[in-house]
């Protein structure tokens, strides 16, 4: 069977799911396949992300080749539907190339508009709330979209460029490549398509950048995404293939009170850590910046509660921008920080 | 299910595949912090407070964690102990603290976490001052600003399939609210507000969120109180009327103060003294209310007998004529309004029997005023009921007395005396019942006066109005309505057949004419088993008299919707349904001490049978005091009886709810 050899096909290439979570995409599929149940599969083109834009990319490109891609992945596994996830924004822009396409390849693909344009409803199981008609948050896991996704059912989450790749091998055109998206202040927005495995600093130098002190670089997303200095860049990426550049001189608070206010924002408000924390982490740093007061202790709870305890990654990772910012692009804050805190060790925040 | 060995805090457990860390850590009685978690509900994940920490894994939260084979967990930890902190510090910034004048204080978990894990509980500034309470009704008190969104009781009131509420909102403006309610600005961040900071409000597109279209006007609170025994931290009450009751007996002012005892209260009371589930307590509560300073005190399963013996007679009535099948139990008003509100095509299928204490109420205020010699304006009853929305029935117009109607009418020889302006009288009407106190209020009543209810010496229930049956007595329990029915039922279908009328049941001469001229008769059957238990719907073929009866109990308003929808579509046929909107019946009531879970519930249960197995009669027909009001009261007279033990019906709008007030204190009517 021409289907069965395409999951073993994609088993060889080893394929890792393109959105952030690192999943071996084979073994997604053999999962929701061994259910006798009725199965849906859905392309999440939600790409919420600061800074990650090449879902958008594909889909200007190579529209037929992702439904196609899709199509292979319904068969393959047996789906009865499918669903095209996209954010408000592209639903605008590819609504109707998609459509008829769709028609085209005789697919049962509905396309869906996500209601927000948020952050947390691109998260699989967000998503799968979303399409149910429910309030926009992360369900437990387990149990996994997998065995219980949408109405209940197995269900095939896989991100834009997934089905791309997906496609690709079905062809045997496959080159163990992917998309890396590069953007900053004073630099244009691009996409580029290069090889899996390649440093940050190979991926910069592709886009005809070099490195050097005038910048620091946030790697893995606007939000979610690592700062480091222009001498940490020897390191491969982990998840989301995408770089920001900063100015070095751009002021930290805004920097700061920007990221802190991203996740206060985004947050559902399901669980404790995250509903409270983001929000109570945001007013302890605009109190720093405006008043030069923090509780060090209190900082360093909020975090390792978020960081340790939050029901879902956003929570977890609320944090990952600030830290490293300060850790290795801006030292000195530290010690500001101690000196302040044992003054106001009794105040409140 | 197979077993797996996991270790807790070095020591060795079995437990089987689908249990989580919690589940074992509860059976095996170690302590892990929790609140989201009720055992009724889904487990929902969002206190995060139930943490452990696994070898290789981390922390993670018990309650969502399944166990596997070989998993090395602590319970304790530094890492544990920084995280709950900080955790439960932050739902203390949710969570205003009003514990002087909360029901709640002995019960508070989060208060007893504060004591165990020494918090500082304002470490955190509080978020919530601003924000409303709201009444739903004349039931339900909810304050949102005690509330720390833990969403139990959206889906209890979803299990409940009234969905009055819901949440709304995002991040840290994520608000729980009745549906239909406007957004107030009561968040910090609102412009009026001194702390307010920096979230933009201004041109938020995500004020958009609710998925769900509203439509709010088809969704109305029935009072059930499912909320308020399913909230961790008290943010939702019984509309209180503690104070107005103590202020009556601080000063009686020539008023007859009586009490009454519903069936289910006896045997929940004294959990809330650290007494077992189960505990019958009938003669302390009468010794503790003659302590409180009442003048008597009743049973409400007299009135139960009472709501019995109408309400079988009813049902052999309904089912020799050719009415449309099924009838269904009404004695509890939360499954009425439900009917009212959301089903009003059923409400010509409701038996127009009270409800006990709507029974015994009207009969205190007239034949029993009339014994006292007293004018009956001069009488308070209170009720001491295992529910929240009996504080609704008892102002429900079906529910007043016309005084003058009942000097006109009834054969009252002192009142006539007593009220010598009974010309005036004349569409004067006054409450059956005064007030509801739940088992709850009843309790926090006792603490405050340092009554230890489990050690006083018992007492009798006053006479003439405390004789019962055991018919009465499980009442309490679901099930317990439909097999009190079915006994006197039993017998009436019997009469029926033998005299071809219930004329001696209305003329309440059974009893005697049992003994002459019914003589034939085998006694009536007694046990109906095949209603009893915690099951959410239990259904039988039951033989009463000669007939067989199709019939079904359900508990819990989800339950009986599944039971209205499938009526409503042919796909099921009955004639007799008995509904208790509350999980296993009004022994898990709204009003109930809490915890209530299945457990609980289960041996409050068991506890209401025990009482009816021990009791010399246990029939209503065979109650001395219920046929001596036949006799000497109604005497045949069927307009009389329809006036004092039965209710009018009828399609209800919205009533929605209101803004009460955000001060501390006194937030009664």
């Amino acid at each position: 069977m021409i289907f069965n050899n395409l999951v073993k096909k994609i088993e060889k290439q080893k394929l890792i799911g393109r959105g952030c979570n690192n999943f071996p995409v084979a073994a997604k599929w053999q999962t929701v396949k061994k259910s006798a149940k009725e199965k849906f599969v859905i392309c999440n083109v939600s790409e919420s992300e600061p800074g990650v834009f090449k879902d958008k990319y594909i889909l200007e490109r190579w529209p037929e080749q992702v439904i196609t891609g899709m199509g292979l992945a319904m068969k393959n596994i047996g789906a009865t539907k499918g669903f095209i996830y996209l954010n408000p924004e592209y639903y605008q822009q590819f609504n109707d190339y998609l459509v008829p396409e769709i028609e085209v390849q005789k697919l049962n693909i509905e396309i869906y508009q996500k209601p927000l344009h948020d952050y947390i409803g691109g998260e699989e199981t967000a998503l799968l709330n979303a399409l149910e008609g429910r309030r926009i948050e992360p369900r437990l896991k387990p149990p996994f979209p997998t065995t219980n996704g949408f109405e209940n059912q197995p269900t095939l989450v896989n991100n834009c460029e997934t089905f791309y790749a997906v496609y690709l091998i079905s062809k045997n055109q496959y080159q163990h490549t992917r998309f890396y998206c590069l953007s900053g202040a004073n630099f244009k927005a691009e996409v580029k398509e290069l090889p899996l495995k390649i440093t940050v600093k190979k991926m910069l130098e592709n886009f005809g950048h070099k490195p050097n002190p005038k910048y620091f670089y946030q790697v893995g997303g606007g939000a979610a995404g690592f700062c480091y200095n222009y001498r940490q860049l020897n390191r491969p990426f982990d998840g989301i293939a995408s770089v920001i550049i900063h100015q070095i001189d751009t002021p930290e608070k805004d920097l700061i009170i920007h990221w802190a206010n991203f996740f206060a924002h985004e947050s559902c408000g399901q669980c404790v850590p995250c509903r409270e924390g983001t929000y109570r982490l945001k007013i302890i740093l605009e109190n720093y910046y405006t008043k030069g007061i923090m509780d060090q202790k209190i900082f360093d709870d909020l975090i390792f509660s978020l960081q340790n305890t939050s029901f879902c990654p956003l929570g977890k990772i609320s944090a990952n921008a600030i830290l490293s910012y300060w850790r290795n692009v801006k030292k000195p804050i530290t010690k500001a920080r101690d000196t302040i805190s044992k003054q106001n060790l009794n105040s409140k925040l | 299910m197979p077993q797996i060995k996991l270790s807790i805090n070095n020591k060795e457990y079995t437990a089987e595949l689908n249990e989580t860390i919690l589940d074992v850590a509860l059976r095996e009685n170690i302590f892990i912090a929790h609140l989201c978690k009720h055992p009724d509900l889904k487990i929902q994940g969002n206190c995060r407070l139930c943490l452990v920490e696994i070898d290789g894994l981390g922390l993670t939260t018990a309650c969502s964690t399944l166990v596997k084979e070989g998993l090395k967990i602590k319970t304790e930890s530094p890492k544990i102990e920084r995280a709950r902190k900080t955790n439960l510090e932050l739902i203390f910034s949710e969570h205003i603290e009003k514990c002087s004048t909360c029901l709640y204080q002995d019960n508070c978990a989060i208060l007893k976490y504060a004591k165990k894990f020494n918090l500082n509980i304002a470490r955190f500034p509080d978020r919530k001052k601003n924000y409303p309470v709201w009444q739903f009704g004349d039931s339900i008190q909810f304050d949102s600003s005690k509330c720390i969104d833990c969403r139990n009781c959206v889906e209890v009131c979803q299990k409940q399939a009234c969905n009055f509420y819901e949440i709304s909102e995002r991040g840290v403006e994520t608000i729980v609210k009745p549906k239909g309610t406007a957004l107030i600005n009561c968040h910090p961040n609102s412009p009026e507000d001194e702390e307010g900071s920096c979230i933009n409000n201004a041109n938020d597109d995500n004020n958009i969120v609710d998925a769900l279209k509203n439509n709010s006007d088809k969704f109305d609170c029935t009072y059930c109180g499912q909320c308020v025994v399913h909230c961790p931290v008290g943010a939702i009450s019984g509309v209180p009327h503690l104070g107005s009751v103590e202020k009556l007996l601080q000063n009686k002012d020539d008023k007859i103060l009586i009490a009454e005892i519903a069936p289910s209260i006896r045997v929940s009371i004294g959990e809330e003294f650290g007494v077992e589930p189960g505990k019958i307590m009938t003669g302390q509560l009468a010794a503790s209310i003659k302590s409180m300073g009442f003048d008597w005190v009743f049973d409400v399963n007299l009135g139960a007998d009472f709501t019995t013996y109408e309400e079988a007679k009813e049902l052999v009535g309904w089912l020799n004529s050719g009415k449309k099948r099924p009838m269904f139990t009404s004695c509890c008003p939360a499954w009425v309004k439900f009917v009212e509100f959301y089903y009003p095509e059923f409400i010509n299928h409701l038996t127009t029997a009270n409800s006990p204490h709507m029974c015994s109420g009207p009969i205190i205020k007239t034949y029993f005023a009339n014994y006292l010699k007293v004018d009956p304006r001069d009488i308070v009853v209170v009720s001491i009921m295992p529910c929240t929305s009996k504080k609704h029935e008892i102002n429900l117009d079906t529910h007043t007395i016309d005084l003058g109607w009942c000097l006109e009418r009834l054969n009252l020889p002192n009142l006539k005396t007593i009220c010598p302006d009974r010309k005036n009288l004349q569409g004067i009407k006054i409450k059956a019942v005064d007030y509801v106190l739940t088992t709850r209020e009843y309790a926090h009543l006792l603490h405050k006066h340092k009554i230890d209810l489990p050690n006083l010496k018992p007492q009798d229930l006053d006479l003439p109005l405390g004789v019962y049956s055991g018919a009465g007595a499980i009442y309490g329990a679901s099930g317990g309505v439909m097999e009190s029915a079915l006994r006197s039922a039993d017998y009436f279908f019997r009469v029926m057949d033998e005299v071809g009328s219930l004329d001696p049941v209305i003329n309440g001469e059974n009893y005697e004419l049992k003994n002459k001229r019914f003589s034939k008769l085998e006694r009536s059957r007694v046990e109906f088993k095949e209603v009893r238990g915690q099951a959410g719907i239990k259904s039988a073929e039951i033989k009463v008299g000669n007939r067989k009866l199709k019939i079904a109990v359900a508990n819990g308003l989800g339950n009986a919707e599944k039971i209205l929808k499938d009526l409503k579509n042919n796909k099921v046929n009955y004639d007799y349904v008995e509904v208790m909107a509350c999980p296993g019946g009004c022994v898990g009531g709204g009003g109930q001490p809490i915890p209530t879970n299945a457990q609980i519930r289960a041996k409050r249960a068991a506890a209401v049978y025990e009482i009816d197995k021990n009791l010399p009669i246990r029939t209503a027909h065979e109650n001395p005091s219920v046929l001596e009001v036949y006799q000497k009261y109604f005497k045949g007279d069927e307009d009389l009886i329809e006036k004092i033990l039965h209710s009018k019906f009828k399609q209800q709008e919205r009533e929605g709810f209101c803004v009460i007030s955000n001060s501390i204190g006194n937030p009664e009517k």
